[in-house]
């Protein structure tokens, strides 16, 4: 692909010289902007922001599509490290890093597997249960979703009319705990992910809480308790 | 408590002075990548806004255009966002602008209002690319900055753009320009905003 500045041959260098002319004419000035400053001022006692939580409500209940790809990774972290499942593929984030640091990390992480997301905005929350770290990604390609799987984003797709359920999986991991590497090999295996994704719809949370608990057990990992609440999974680690 | 207030006083003079070296440019950029001028001032606005909120985030003045130049094409890409989530539902792609029929324009050259309809039809981000480089003569780099992306991703945009821009002038059956680039690019606003 050619990323030369477009030469002659391009069909809509006029038009696009013209737009580069008449866009620029009759701009308000700064004296426009410095109004605006002074109305939002002013009208700052007459404007409440919602809490940050509430605001992520609001957008589950206006759109829930996307509101449950935000859910899914929606961390709850109680841990200095947190893990994201993302179908097959682990965001590993650092929590104690700055909201900023923490999105250029992940868009580091979704362009090493090929997927380009237009935006990923994170957000840290504080919330009676604990500190939450709201993770939302976007993407404008059209074949994101089949060419990475991104359908399977902690989500299950039911049915041919797209219901959609979500697991969600966050782990509970002591400061200092040695074994961390090791865990996130495991969980990156194809293994957990097939016990992620093909949870029988009839198991009960207890009996899926248990096949967790034996999966870690079984690759040398004793001390992990799981517990279930519907599509809530939490893996809690002890030293 | 409202952002506005939230901030220490004399925050809008502080945005206001940081503002006015670029201030026409950047308007004229969010001009440009919105699909009409009142969009385009609009969206300058909310970016502004946006900007008086986040303030206290800029560490560094000197990095102040590129730090504005990306809350301007944040602002922009959020207002899509509904057309993002529209995609996990079955509804087929009944957005896609380069699908739809195009109303016939007069085939003079050198519209502006067709230049702008034809960017139009590009996703945000590929819009944002193609004015970001063409029209204002970012490097590919700095786009890459300013989109928060790779600069493969960037190449791979304006790749994109340009070819849906001429899917749409060839479906009008607009001939190719004879002319040479544009050499007026350069007294627009690149060596302004970088």
């Amino acid at each position: 692909m050619t990323t030369d500045r477009s030469e002659k041959l391009e069909i809509w260098l006029d038009d696009v010289a013209s737009l580069r002319e008449e866009s620029a004419r009759a701009l308000p000035d700064i004296d426009d902007t410095a109004a605006l400053l002074s109305r939002a001022a002013r009208t700052a006692t007459h404007h409440t922001t919602e809490p940050k939580e509430n605001r992520l409500m609001s957008i589950i209940r206006h759109k829930p599509i996307i509101a449950i790809a935000i859910a899914a990774l929606a961390l709850l972290v109680l841990a200095p490290a947190a893990y994201a499942l993302v179908d097959k593929f682990i965001l590993e984030i650092d929590p104690d890093q700055p909201e900023e640091v923490i999105e250029e990390d992940i868009r580091d992480q979704l362009e090493a597997i090929g997927v380009e997301p237009t935006d990923v905005d994170v957000e840290k929350i504080e919330t009676p249960n604990g500190n939450q770290v709201s993770v939302e990604i976007e993407s404008e390609d059209h074949d994101v979703v089949a060419n990475h799987g991104l359908d399977n984003m902690g989500v299950r797709v039911e049915g041919d009319q797209g219901r959609l359920s979500q697991t969600r999986v966050a782990f509970e991991i002591p400061d200092g705990y040695a074994d961390t590497a090791e865990l996130l090999t495991l969980v990156k295996n194809e293994a957990f992910g097939s016990l992620l994704s093909e949870r029988p719809t009839d198991m009960t949370d207890a009996d899926y809480a248990v096949a967790l608990e034996s999966f870690f057990a079984d690759h040398g990992f004793p001390n992990v308790t799981a517990n279930v609440q519907g599509p809530n999974v939490t893996l809690s680690i002890a030293q | 408590m409202s952002q506005a207030s939230k901030k220490a006083p004399g925050t809008d003079a502080r945005l206001l002075a940081l503002l006015g070296p670029i201030h026409d440019d950047t308007r004229v950029l969010a001009r440009r990548i919105a699909r009409s001028y009142a969009d385009g001032d609009d969206l300058f606005q909310e970016a502004v806004l946006r900007a008086l909120a986040k303030l206290d985030d800029l560490r560094d003045e000197a990095k102040f255009r590129p730090w504005f130049v990306s809350i301007l094409l944040s602002v922009h890409r959020n207002r899509h966002r509904q057309r993002f989530w529209k995609r996990f539902v079955p509804m087929g792609r009944e957005d896609d602008p380069a699908a739809s029929p195009i109303e016939p324009i007069a085939p003079d050259p050198g519209s502006a209002a067709r230049a702008q309809r034809a960017l139009a039809t590009l996703p945000p981000v590929q819009r944002e690319a193609i004015v970001l480089f063409e029209l204002h003569e970012f490097s590919i780099e700095e786009i890459a900055s300013f989109q928060r992306v790779s600069p493969s991703a960037v190449k791979s945009r304006l790749a994109r753009g340009r070819q849906r821009l001429r899917i749409f002038y060839q479906r009008l059956g607009v001939a190719p320009s004879k002319r040479a680039p544009a050499q007026n690019a350069a007294t627009v606003c690149k060596g302004d905003l970088s």
